[in-house]
């Protein structure tokens, strides 16, 4: 083989011919072309006639070089001339592959599978046996090269599937080495080894051992995965880092957060989408999340947008979310009597969102909480009294109850420093001695309700419920701060809790007692919902703490190598705490574990550190990259070429000879049809006379996909579908029309069916702004990944799902639920209950239908902005394909079983809702209150 | 129509053995004299425009029938006015006697790309058509140099034409020359060829015709190639049967060279026939053969009167 850059030649002896081309020159350039022979009855009289002039019998140079190119072309076609050659097999025993097949894999999995099978074809060509050796998982016992015949591995890899830990070359190293060799009469091994060109805490000795081996080529992708760091806390801040291999240029990634959904369901909504840049050269990008703290604690995972892969997703944990909290009551002294009741509402209240410590105020201060409960805690002594000061400045919640003890502790206050020129720093604000008794036998007032919460408190939002009351409360002392400091007042204005920063902490004081003896507060919901909001509140003080070493930890939800987590299988072996320290691998995968007292997320990448770039290679190995540039032959393109040279040549022989040829025009349009293609039709209409049709008429629009068949289709389903409305509503649109997202104007169209494919390219980001634009300003989108037929088992599970998901993941999309059956959809026009396409089955999701606001009767299945629309309609059954009919009428696909005529109907009449539910909103579902409208305007 | 060397049993297999004999039998015959007759009656209706019940209709006079008179030739309505029955007797007309002759040779073949009809078959159709009107006006009519060389009238003499006109000599020239034979003296000739032979065997031979007391017309029946010449490139000419090469390295430049000589060889055709009293008509094979065929009755029935 000769390689000659990106060429190289399977023969290349044979070019050894190209220098019997000057041979060849002479030859043509001595024998001119045979002249014609024309049978012709005047030849009589031509005798004697000369040659006006005398032209040497010469092959024009024209001709001579169409024949050298042609001579020169066929010589270099059966030279087999190949672009981006791959090395071929050396040695003549078994095929050993290798692939690295851990998290780094994923990503770029499909690729690496097609090498893989692309090997395993040249050794079935070749008839060589095949071994394969998948690096992430364990090495088996008793480990050897088993050959197989080619063909039957066809199969495993494509099942094959990567595993969410990082390859375990160390071991395979291993026992490459200490294999037992394959017999000399095998011949000698091939050894491919499709890496994913990272380091994963080896030094390369894998490569080194199937150096060893035999010949070995080493496949590696043409660029590193990258990965995301376990999100952490740094001075507040949730920060994650996106990590990548090797420098490089300034680069963005973007991190999408994803949360649970609000309400029942267990489903995940994406939550925000941070942007980190890496530096020049820098390995590591912070990303901050900014979110409301709310938010932020409901994030459940973060994942890089671009990447699909097991180390491209972070899990959070308790660390970030779940809070553990010190109880503590009454005061040391009172040791013998434990008000047991007083905590326990409290405890009641905390333990489903924290983890809960009871003990004395050391104690507790010892196993580092993030909030602390004092409830009514009069006197805190001097030493405890540092500690706690100490932790609420470190950035803890104290939390404090009155009670009794600390009306009595004011009293004593009061008493002793007059007027409290140094304030109790426990204390958010100065109180005044005794407490204060509302309602009662021997009170004049009645007990007080609590008003409502103010948008600044944390607890705005939360509803106070009007039998909430409270009897007794302990009093603050007016001062100039007192409304800055107050979360939550009585009807009469007097504050139930009142909050002040310590330090980096914080101290709340709740006014009445923790338990019901003041306030029916505690027995409340309320209460709950409070001091969940308080234990949000408490971020920033420190993780939790991590489990004992030995505990069992239980895998409940695990990740695949591509990233998507699933719920573990029960039989899953517990793991003790301690391996979740250690790097993640086949007894530990990565994903969320739970143990006695706390969840604990494993992440692949627990520390911000940048990823690592695999050693190169022993030298002798040969080096591809992954995809991309694939072995291509050029023989054929130059025998073709070389034919077309031959016609030509024919037809300028011909010519020359003065046979006159007729075909001439039509060989040349032969020649152009085949050789072009059809021409893309040309846009014949400028952008603005499109602009303007658009504009003044209803115009059905379908976004450009770049697959020809797709959009001809997209195109021709939009026409039946025209054709449909105009022939039986009063929507009586033009011809379709096809948009480019990348540089149409998008404002003029109430809908745009979106066809998916898997080749489609991602819009780029100013193309998803101008989308959310025109979601946001009432524009509908309704997608079709057009595979309900292929999808196994319920919906958006179809092949082309990943294309959407990559498609819209710069995309604002609502959350979404499949339509109800209720929806208005389902009636804009027709009364439907199915929505099939080409295809049967399939959801068809839309935006989740908002509550309707109270005092409306019934549920009004409506979403509040763009009049009830919602912005995406999404589906999978090739709408369009059924819809579809040519210029002439004719339908272009098949639809159903039979003659399909009831489900093209049932698709036309979806399609008439769809556009009509995007042209009138809630019009419809408005229409149900006819009757009461008519009636009220009647009376 | 050539005769196969070793003629297959007859097949009296299948539905069409009866039509195929018919064809057979009646060769390619009825195309072509039906074609000349619808060609003639079309001429005749041009240059006479009167009606005319048949050759020799002039009336000359009435005589008594004579036993041994058939009954056809009786004159009723003559009859009728007296006792006697009269026979109604025609003028008595000499006819002419024409020769045609027909080049038949290889030259003739000769047929350009877009062109209809080959040379030869525009002579034949000529040669027949004329043949049709001459007859038909009683005339005596010769094929010079085939089996119906001695002249006659009738239908016989049209269809024996018609015969050698289709059939395809078996060793024909590459150039043909008007046979030197007996013409009858005082009669008139045509000659249909390209006239593109070898000089010095042409001209002696339409002398001879002169000499021989014979006047008429050449026709000289060419291709529109070989008027126009739209050859070019590197060609070598041959004629039909080979016999005659010319190569020549752009065939364009020779084309007026060629228009010339063309040009040359019928001046001198025309002063030949001026000298004898002849006449000379080009006719181009995309051109209508009526108005070959025009010009020639024309010729020869102002020869007649």
């Amino acid at each position: 083989m000769l390689t000659l850059g990106a060429l190289a030649f399977l023969n290349p002896w044979l070019l050894a011919a190209l220098a019997t081309l000057p041979a060849l020159w002479l030859l043509l350039k001595a024998t001119p072309p045979a002249p014609g022979r024309i049978s012709f009855p005047g030849v009589r009289l031509l005798l004697g006639l000369e040659d006006p002039e005398k032209t040497p019998h010469r092959t024009p140079l024209w001709l001579l070089i169409l024949r050298m190119a042609l001579a020169a072309a066929l010589i270099l076609a059966f030279a087999e001339p190949v672009l981006n050659p791959k090395e071929r097999l050396t040695g003549s025993g078994p095929v050993a592959i290798v692939m690295d097949g851990g998290w780094a894999s994923a990503p770029d999995w499909d690729l690496r599978r097609e090498a893989a099978l692309a090997e395993i074809e040249r050794a079935e060509r070749a008839g060589r046996p095949v071994s394969l050796h998948v690096v992430a998982q364990p090495v088996p016992p008793d480990f050897r090269l088993a050959p197989r015949p080619a063909g039957e591995w066809r199969g495993v890899v494509e099942a094959l599937t990567p595993e969410p830990w990082a390859p375990l070359r160390e071991d395979w190293a291993e026992a490459f080495e200490g294999m037992v060799r394959p017999s000399d009469a095998e011949g000698a091994l091939d050894v491919v080894f499709i890496t994913d060109g990272l380091a994963h805490g080896d030094s390369g000795a894998l490569a080194r051992a199937l150096d060893g081996l035999g010949a070995l080529r080493v496949i590696g992708p043409e660029a590193t995965a990258s990965a995301l760091s376990a999100p952490r806390l740094e001075d507040g801040r949730l920060v994650v880092s996106a990590l990548r291999a090797g420098g490089g240029p300034e680069q963005a990634t973007r991190v999408a957060v994803f949360g649970r959904a609000p309400g029942e369901g267990e489903g995940e909504r994406r939550l925000a989408t941070a942007e980190a840049i890496f530096a020049q050269g820098e390995d590591v990008a912070d990303a901050e999340i900014d979110l409301p703290l709310e938010l932020r604690n409901q994030i459940t995972r973060l994942a890089l947008i671009e990447e699909e892969s097991a180390g491209a997703v972070a899990l959070t944990d308790e660390s970030q979310r779940r809070r553990r909290v010190g109880l503590a009551a009454g005061a040391a002294e009172d040791g013998g009597l434990r008000l047991v009741s007083s905590l326990h509402y409290l405890r009641t209240a905390l333990e489903r969102n924290a983890e809960v410590v009871e003990g004395s105020v050391p104690d507790l201060i010892a196993a580092n909480p993030d909030a602390i409960y004092l409830a009514d805690i009069g006197r805190i002594a001097g030493p405890e009294r540092e500690a706690l000061e100490e932790f609420v400045r470190a950035g803890g919640l104290l939390v404090r109850f009155a009670g009794p003890r600390l009306a009595r502790g004011a009293d004593l206050a009061a008493a002793g420093a007059a007027d409290a020129a140094e304030e109790d720093p426990l204390l958010p604000v100065p109180l005044r001695a005794g407490g204060r008794a509302v309602g009662g036998a021997m009170a004049w007032g009645a007990p007080q309700a609590i008003r409502d919460f103010t948008r600044e408190s944390p607890f705005f939002g939360l509803a106070a419920p009007r039998e909430v009351t409270v009897s007794s409360q302990i009093l603050a002392r007016l001062g100039p701060d007192l409304a800055d400091k107050t979360w939550a007042t009585l009807e009469d204005g007097t504050p139930l809790v009142t909050a002040a920063p310590l330090g980096d902490g914080r101290v709340v004081l709740f006014h009445v007692t923790a338990n019901a003896e003041w306030s029916s507060l505690p027995l409340s919901g309320l209460f709950v919902d409070m001091q969940r909001r308080l234990i949000a509140l408490s971020a920033g003080g420190g993780a939790g703490e991590a489990p004992p070493p030995e505990a069992p930890m239980r895998l409940v939800a695990a990740l695949d190598g591509f990233g998507r987590a699933a719920p573990a299988a029960g039989d899953a072996a517990a793991v003790p705490a301690a391996r979740l320290a250690e790097p993640a691998g086949p007894d530990a995968p990565p994903g969320l574990y739970a143990g006695e007292t706390a969840r604990l997320a494993y992440n692949l990448f627990p520390e911000p550190a940048g990823l690592t770039l695999a050693p190169r290679p022993p030298l002798s190995a040969g080096v591809e990259t992954l995809g991309g540039r694939t072995e291509r032959p050029l023989a054929h393109w130059l025998l073709a070429f070389a034919v077309l040279l031959f016609m030509a040549d024919l037809i300028a022989a011909m010519r020359l000879s003065g046979r006159r040829l007729r075909l001439g025009g039509g060989v040349a349009a032969l020649l152009l049809a085949a050789g072009l293609g059809a021409p893309p039709a040309a846009e014949a209409q400028s952008s603005e006379e499109r602009a303007v049709i658009a504009a003044n008429q209803t115009v059905l629009a379908h976004i450009l996909t770049g697959d020809s068949e797709v959009d001809r289709m997209a195109e021709a389903g939009l026409r039946g579908l025209s054709r449909v409305l105009a022939a039986r509503t009063a929507v009586e649109p033009v011809e379709p029309m096809a948009v480019n997202l990348e540089t149409d104007e998008l404002a003029f169209y109430p809908i745009l069916y979106w066809p998916v494919t898997d080749r489609q390219p991602t819009p780029s980001d100013e193309a998803s702004t101008r989308l959310n634009e025109y979601m946001r300003n009432g524009g509908m989108l309704l997608i079709d990944t057009r595979d309900a037929h292929l999808a196994r088992g319920g919906s958006a599970s179809g092949p082309n799902a990943g294309a959407l998901r990559r498609l819209v993941a710069a995309l604002d999309l609502p959350p979404l639920v499949p339509v109800p059956a209720d929806h208005v959809l389902t009636r804009t026009f027709y009364l439907l209950d199915r929505f099939p396409g080409r295809w049967t089955g399939g959801e068809v999701w839309l935006e989740a239908p908002r509550p309707a606001p109270e005092g409306e009767e019934g549920r009004s299945l409506i979403s509040d902005p763009n009049d009830g629309v919602s912005p995406v309609v999404i589906g999978s059954a090739d709408w369009a394909a059924a819809w579809a009919v040519s210029e002439g009428g004719d339908f272009l696909a098949p639809v159903g079983r039979a003659d399909g005529l009831r489900q093209r109907e049932l698709a036309f009449r979806f399609g008439v809702n769809v556009v009509l539910y995007a042209l009138t909103g809630n019009y419809k579902s408005d229409q149900v209150h006819v009757p009461a409208l008519l009636e009220r305007l009647g009376n | 129509m050539a005769v196969p060397a070793a003629p297959k049993p007859v097949e009296r297999v299948g539905a069409g053995w009866l039509r195929r004999d018919a064809e057979r039998i009646s060769g390619s015959l009825p195309p072509l004299l039906a074609e000349a007759e619808r060609l003639a009656a079309s001429v005749a209706a041009g240059v006479h425009g009167r009606k005319r019940a048949g050759p020799g209709e002039a009336f000359w006079q009435f005589r008594e029938a004579l036993p041994g008179d058939p009954h056809q030739s009786v004159d009723w309505r003559r009859s009728a006015r007296s006792d006697h029955m009269f026979v109604r007797e025609m003028e008595w007309e000499a006819a002419q006697t024409v020769s045609i002759w027909r080049d038949d040779a290889l030259s003739m073949d000769f047929r350009s790309e877009g062109a209809v009809r080959t040379k030869a078959e525009r002579a034949a159709l000529l040669s027949l058509a004329l043949g049709v009107l001459l007859i038909r006006g009683g005339e005596r009519v010769s094929l010079l140099g085939t089996d119906a060389a001695r002249p006659a009238s009738g239908e016989s003499q049209l269809i024996r034409m018609g015969a050698i006109l289709t059939e395809t000599r078996a060793s024909r020239p590459d150039f043909g020359a008007p046979p030197r034979a007996d013409f009858a003296r005082g009669g008139q000739a045509v000659f249909l060829s390209d006239f593109m032979g070898a000089r010095d065997e042409i001209f002696p031979a339409l002398i001879h015709a002169a000499a021989s007391g014979v006047s008429g017309a050449y026709v000289q029946v060419v291709d529109r190639a070989e008027e126009t010449f739209p050859f070019d490139g590197r060609l070598i000419f041959e004629s039909l049967g080979r016999s005659v090469k010319f190569e020549t390295d752009r065939a364009r430049g020779l084309q007026q060279a060629y228009r010339d000589r063309l040009a040359e060889r019928r001046a001198d055709l025309e002063r030949l026939a001026r000298r004898c009293g002849w006449r000379v008509l080009v006719h181009r094979t995309d051109e209508s053969p009526r108005k070959a065929l025009l010009w020639l009755y024309a010729l020869l029935a102002g020869g007649r009167r």
